[in-house]
C-alpha cells in the first residue's frame, strides 16, 4: 500500500482493494517500525486516526457521497494547530501545549476526511535549514541516516521519503518546505502567498510563511492544493482567486514553455559544486526539452542580495512573532534554543535605532528590487528553473561545530528565499543521485501560476523514474 | 574572522536586554562569534543604492 501514490490510493479505496482502516492500521505500523530509526514523528495519534477510519468505513457502507481524499492519510508539521493533538514547535518552550482549534487546512482537510496520523518533528519553531534544532533531536534522512533530511519541514520530508505517510503539510518561510524536499528526493510546493491560510500556524515571519505541501509527485500535490486552497477570513493576507482546478492541466503538453535560467545561479551554482552534479541539471533540462521546453537565459541582478535581504526581514519579523511568549509569564525564554535565541538577538539588532533605516528599511526596500526582478524577468519567459539549494545533505552535527555555522546553513536558501520574498509560487521535484543521495531542482513561476509548476513537474515525472525511489530499508 | 568584526560585548548585552533573552557570561563568546558572523552577513544591504524605491513590507503590496 505504502508505495502507491496518492492518487492510486485513491483509486484502490474507491474499488475496495482495501479499506480506509486497513490503510490506516499499515501507515500506522510503518510509523510504529521506522519512526524510532528517522525521529521524524513527534505526536502520533492512533486511536484518533483509527475512530476516523473507522468513521469513514461505514460512511462508504452507507453510500455517501465522499471527496476523493477521503480515506487519505496524512501528517502536519508541528506548528499547525490541530485540535485537542499537542502542538509543541519542536520547542521546549511548548512542549505541553495542547492546540484549542484546528489550523484552516488542517479543518479544511478533515472536512474532506483526510485521516490524520500525527505531528510531524521540525526545527525549533521553524527556524533551521537542517532540522538539528529541535528540542526532540535531529531528523535523521531516510537515503542516510547520519545526515540531514532538511529543513526546517525535516520530519515531513523523511516521513513521506519513507513512506511513512504519503503526503504532508509544512511550511515555508524562506525554503523550508522544498529544500528538504530537495535533500529527501521527494516533491514540495510552495504555493503564492496568501493561497493557503496561515490561519493557526504558529508564525515565524508572517510576511514570508506560507504553508505547503510535500507528497511524492506533482500530481498528488495538485490534489491535495486542489482540497486545501481557497480565501479565508481568518487569515488578513488571503487571497481572493478565482477558483482554479489544479488536477484539471497537469498532463497538458509542455510545447512551447518557456523557461527562463537564471545567469546568476548558474555561476554560483557551478562555483559550488562538482561536475558531476552539475551532469544531473544538463540532464534534468534535456529532459524538459525533449518535451518540448525552451530555455532562455536570464538575468536576476539582485540574487546575491537575497540571503541578507531575506535573514534581516525574517529575523525583524521573528521578535514579535514570539514576543507573546518572551512576556508571557508563563512560558520562560531560558527555554528557547540557541538557534531561536540567536535570531531573536539579530531581529533586535536590525531594528534598534540606529540600523532600523540602515538595515531593515533598506532590506525591505531591496526585497521590492527583487521582486521587480521577477516581474521583468517573466515578461519574456513563463517560469524560471534553477536548482533547489548549492548544499548537499551533510553529516548531523557537521555544521553545528564550526564557528561560521549560521551561514553555512543560511546559504542552503540561496534559491529558495527569493520566492518568499517575492510572494512566489515554486516546486522542488527530485533530478536523479549525486553520491547516493537524491538532488532536486525548483521551479518559480509567476503570482498564481501552480497549475503550470504542477503541470511542468507532472509531465518531467512521467518520463523519469526519480520520484519513485524509496530507500532501500523503507521499501 | 578578525576582532575589527566582531560585535562589541556591549552591544550584545544590550540587545539581549532589550530582547528580554538572558545570555549567561559562559556563552558570551559563542554568541559574539555567531552573531558577528550574521551581522557581516548582512551588512552588505547598507550600500545598495535604493533612492525612490518604496519598501515592501508584503508580496500582495505589488499587485
Amino acid at each position: 500500500m505504502h508505495n502507491k501514490t496518492i492518487t492510486q490510493l485513491v483509486h484502490s479505496l474507491r474499488k475496495k482493494e482495501f479499506s480506509c482502516t486497513e490503510l490506516t492500521k499499515h501507515f500506522l505500523e510503518r510509523i510504529k517500525k521506522f519512526n524510532n530509526k528517522l525521529n521524524c514523528f513527534i505526536t502520533t495519534t492512533e486511536e484518533q486516526s483509527l475512530f476516523q477510519a473507522k468513521n469513514i468505513d461505514n460512511k462508504i457502507i452507507k453510500g455517501h457521497e465522499l471527496s476523493l481524499l477521503a480515506g487519505i492519510p496524512i501528517a502536519y508539521k508541528d506548528n499547525l494547530y490541530t485540535c485537542g493533538i499537542k502542538t509543541t514547535c519542536a520547542s521546549k518552550m511548548l512542549d505541553n501545549f495542547i492546540a484549542p482549534f484546528d489550523a484552516t487546512i488542517v479543518e479544511r482537510l478533515k472536512a474532506f476526511n483526510c485521516i490524520t496520523l500525527g505531528k510531524t518533528n521540525m526545527d525549533e519553531f521553524a527556524m533551521g535549514a537542517t532540522n538539528e534544532t529541535s528540542y526532540y533531536g535531529p531528523v535523521r534522512n531516510p537515503w542516510h541516516l547520519d545526515k540531514i533530511p532538511g529543513g526546517s519541514s525535516g520530519g515531513s520530508a523523511a516521513a513521506v521519503t519513507a513512506r511513512l505517510v504519503p503526503c504532508a503539510i509544512g511550511t515555508d518561510t524562506g525554503g523550508s518546505v522544498r529544500q528538504p524536499s530537495s535533500l529527501c528526493g521527494i516533491t514540495g510546493l510552495k504555493p503564492t502567498y496568501g493561497l493557503l491560510s496561515r490561519h493557526g500556524i504558529v508564525p515565524f515571519a508572517p510576511s514570508l510563511d506560507q504553508p505547503g505541501i510535500l507528497a511524492a509527485t506533482a500530481e498528488d500535490i495538485a490534489l491535495l492544493l486542489q482540497h486545501c486552497a481557497g480565501y479565508d477570513a481568518q487569515d488578513p493576507q488571503s487571497l481572493r482567486n478565482a477558483n482554479i482546478d489544479y488536477t484539471k492541466t497537469t498532463n497538458d503538453s509542455i510545447v512551447g514553455l518557456k523557461i527562463g535560467i537564471p545567469q546568476e545561479c548558474l555561476q554560483h551554482f557551478h562555483e559550488q559544486n562538482n561536475r558531476k552534479k552539475a551532469q544531473l541539471y544538463s540532464d534534468a533540462l534535456k529532459e524538459l526539452e525533449k518535451l518540448g521546453a525552451k530555455f532562455i537565459p536570464l538575468s536576476l541582478p539582485h540574487l546575491s542580495l537575497a540571503i541578507p535581504t531575506y535573514y534581516t526581514i525574517a529575523t525583524a519579523e521573528c521578535t514579535t512573532s514570539l514576543e507573546n511568549y518572551i512576556n508571557s509569564p508563563i512560558y520562560c525564554s531560558e527555554n528557547f534554543g540557541a538557534e531561536v535565541k540567536r535570531r531573536i538577538l539579530i531581529g533586535h539588532y536590525v531594528t534598534i535605532e540606529q540600523n532600523h533605516e540602515t538595515l531593515y528599511v533598506k532590506a525591505q526596500k531591496i526585497r521590492r528590487l527583487i521582486t521587480n526582478d521577477f516581474i521583468n524577468a517573466y515578461k519574456n519567459v513563463d517560469i524560471i528553473i534553477t536548482p533547489t539549494t548549492p548544499i548537499d545533505a551533510c553529516l548531523i552535527g557537521e555544521k553545528t561545530t564550526n564557528p561560521n555555522h549560521p551561514i553555512n546553513k543560511f546559504l542552503s536558501d540561496i534559491y529558495t528565499s527569493p520566492a518568499n520574498l517575492a510572494g512566489l509560487p515554486a516546486i522542488s521535484f527530485p533530478i536523479g543521485f549525486h553520491d547516493n543521495m537524491p538532488i532536486g531542482m525548483q521551479l518559480i513561476g509567476p503570482y498564481l501560476s501552480e497549475s503550470k509548476l504542477l503541470n511542468t513537474v507532472h509531465k518531467y515525472q512521467q518520463t523519469t523514474p526519480w520520484h519513485n525511489n524509496i530507500p532501500q530499508q523503507f521499501v | 574572522m578578525n576582532n575589527d568584526n566582531l560585535l562589541d560585548f556591549n552591544i550584545i548585552k544590550k540587545i539581549a536586554t532589550s530582547a528580554k533573552i538572558v545570555i549567561k557570561d559562559s556563552e558570551l563568546d559563542l554568541y559574539q562569534k555567531n552573531l558577528s558572523v550574521i551581522v557581516n552577513l548582512i551588512a552588505p544591504i547598507k550600500n545598495i543604492g535604493t533612492h525612490g524605491i518604496d519598501p515592501m513590507t508584503f508580496p500582495q503590496n505589488i499587485k
